[in-house]
């Protein structure tokens, strides 16, 4: 990993914290689209 | 006559600064951006009307004929032709910066005015209403001979721009051994190497099955054939657009904000990986079509799920580059750089916010790309409102925010308007957010896509979804009026701009680069990984295809409903 800038932290905090929340949702998300709307509509034939 | 009265008059327009000689290869990129944002701006006004017409909105002449008619024309206009001539235009400047001229330059002329013969050709029969087959021409519908010819030589005409890609990329290495070239030029040569091996699912297409077909050689087609040669070639398609967009925030936007590219080698893994996996991946698009087994359905969803991977490294390094430039702008604490990036800066916002949206559209791709939930979404409203925001948003408003930047440089004119340029990529943002954000919504409920109307006979269901709808064509109208704007910025700068002379095209610096410059790596092999592409596209699509050609065929006679 490339180093930060003299003055600025050590690492891209920022970016992480970031990134990890992007990924959070984009878990959730997906999940609350599999569960709440495919699993909810139940199989077209029984 | 008096010796006076032969000096040159002096305009009292010249500006006081001499003028730098022009670049040799400026007159054909400013070509390739005419043509570009022209067709920007007529596709633009067709979206607004389709926008419009789900609504349930009366508007003059709404029929289905001029829905389909003008669907087709927002499709080829915009995925096919403004993307292609920018993208076009940015690799001729790209190359002109590496090595301070393109190859062959009149072979260059020769396939820009090729390409856009073919789209004349073609556009001209979607115009005329005997061509409304959407931009993905899937048969049974059937198209004039002249679009299917119009579109081959448009591809045509982009394999020149390729392979003059490809050698401006060996000469630069030829000159420079050891030395890798610059990621910008690293990053042409990828996408142009993925195009040529892209398109050999639509060349096949058009010159085997819908040319014959539609010059009457033959009497049936075969569209499950015809579907998997079109996504053979229209998912690498999308790559084909995100990757200059990428090589902007790459290579272009830390410098514009004010910082360092956060690493350089990430960016070269970067490309290379979209070369190799780019193309492997079209099934994705066909969960619904019989006749290919589930197998190889699944194993192009693992490619396509891989190929995820460059995508979220680009997030990181652009995310890190931008965080970089604005704590060095001043920001501070866990979020406070985002506040001082320069928002002004019509580069830097177009990127940002496309870049915004294009975190939604990642989400939606991998709905898209999961077996059972494409089921849900299959066919409905949520797949125009994806990939909006990839290929409307990511790549289009990177490509505006672009030739903000590019089209001064390229043409040695003052940008004008710049309160338009300031404001068009908010417009944008908002318009879009509008626009897809309730497709997304109405998709999940059900919504079809490409209906010219969705009252349903005044179905219940239907009226669940006229708000959503409406806000929908309100977002349309938003968007329609930012690209008018993006058209007036450029229409003034390239006619009216004051001349002076521009700074010239400089690339963003990486942090973490060695004393004495970066030396060539695997990753910028790319003749090497072409042929690792090559071998993985043959290992996707070699049983499938062969399948589709051996299983019992039914063809069909051509359709043209509207």
């Amino acid at each position: 990993m490339s180093d930060m800038p003299a003055g600025l932290p050590k690492h891209p905090i920022g970016t992480f914290a970031f990134v990890g929340a992007y990924v959070a949702l984009f878990v959730l998300a997906w999940f609350g689209i599999y569960i709440y709307i495919f699993l909810a509509r139940q199989p077209v034939t029984p | 006559m008096s010796a006076d009265a032969v000096k040159p008059r002096i305009s009292v327009e010249t500006p006081s600064r001499v003028l730098p000689r022009e670049e040799p290869a400026n007159p054909l990129i400013r070509a390739n951006i005419w043509v570009a944002v022209l067709a920007f701006g007529v596709a633009a006004a067709m979206a607004m009307m389709q926008a419009i017409s789900r609504a349930n909105l009366e508007l003059p002449y709404r029929s289905a004929s001029m829905y389909y008619m003008s669907v087709t024309a927002h499709g080829v206009l915009m995925a096919l032709v403004f993307t292609t001539f920018f993208i076009m235009a940015l690799g001729y400047a790209v190359a002109q910066k590496e090595n301070g001229s393109i190859p062959w330059p009149r072979f260059s002329w020769a396939m820009f005015w090729l390409a856009l013969a073919g789209v004349v050709m073609a556009i001209g029969t979607v115009f005329a209403f005997k061509s409304s087959v959407l931009y993905t021409f899937y048969p049974p519908l059937q198209a004039h001979p002249l679009f299917y010819i119009g579109l081959t030589l448009l591809v045509v005409g982009s394999w020149g721009w390729a392979a003059s890609m490809i050698v401006a990329w060996r000469r630069a290495r030829a000159a420079n051994p050891g030395r890798p070239v610059s990621l910008a030029m690293h990053a042409t040569a990828a996408n142009a190497m993925l195009w040529l091996l892209a398109t050999m699912g639509v060349a096949a297409e058009m010159l085997f099955l819908l040319i014959p077909w539609s010059l009457g050689l033959v009497k049936t087609v075969d569209p499950m054939l015809a579907r998997t040669l079109f996504w053979f070639f229209g998912h690498p398609l999308v790559y084909f657009w995100i990757l200059p967009a990428y090589a902007i925030w790459y290579t272009v936007l830390p410098r514009e904000a004010g910082g360092k590219l956060f690493s350089e080698p990430l960016g070269r893994m970067v490309f290379t990986l979209f070369l190799v996996l780019s193309t492997p991946v079209g099934l994705h698009h066909q969960f619904q079509d019989p006749g290919i087994p589930a197998g190889w359905k699944l194993f192009h969803t693992f490619n396509t799920m891989i190929i995820s991977f460059p995508s979220l490294v680009t997030a990181f390094t652009i995310v890190a580059s931008l965080e970089v430039a604005g704590r060095l702008r001043g920001g501070t604490g866990l979020f406070g750089w985002i506040r001082t990036l320069p928002w002004g800066n019509p580069l830097v916002s177009s990127v940002l916010l496309g870049c915004l949206l294009f975190l939604v559209g990642g989400f939606g791709g991998a709905i898209n790309a999961a077996y059972a939930l494409n089921s849900v979404v299959h066919n409905t409203a949520w797949i125009a409102a994806h990939f909006h925001l990839t290929v409307g948003s990511a790549a289009a408003l990177t490509f505006m925010g672009a030739a903000y930047w590019l089209v001064p440089k390229v043409s040695g004119r003052e940008l004008e308007l710049k309160l338009l340029a300031k404001v068009q990529p908010y417009l944008w943002f908002i318009g879009m957010a509008l626009f897809s954000f309730t497709g997304h919504i109405a998709g999940l409920q059900g919504l079809p896509r490409r209906v010219f109307a969705t009252s349903f006979g005044d179905a219940a269901q239907a009226h669940a979804w006229q708000t959503l709808t409406s806000i929908s064509a309100l977002g349309g109208v938003i968007l329609f009026t930012s690209a008018g704007f993006f058209v007036l910025v450029m229409l003034g700068t390239l006619l009216a701009g004051e001349r002076r002379a521009q700074p010239p095209i400089i690339w963003a610096e990486s942090l973490g680069e060695p004393p004495g410059g970066y030396r060539t790596g695997l990753w910028d092999r790319l003749g090497l990984w072409f042929v690792v592409a090559v071998v993985l596209v043959a290992i996707a699509y070699a049983i499938p295809l062969w399948d589709l050609l051996h299983l019992t065929r039914y063809g069909s006679p051509g359709f043209k409903p509207f």
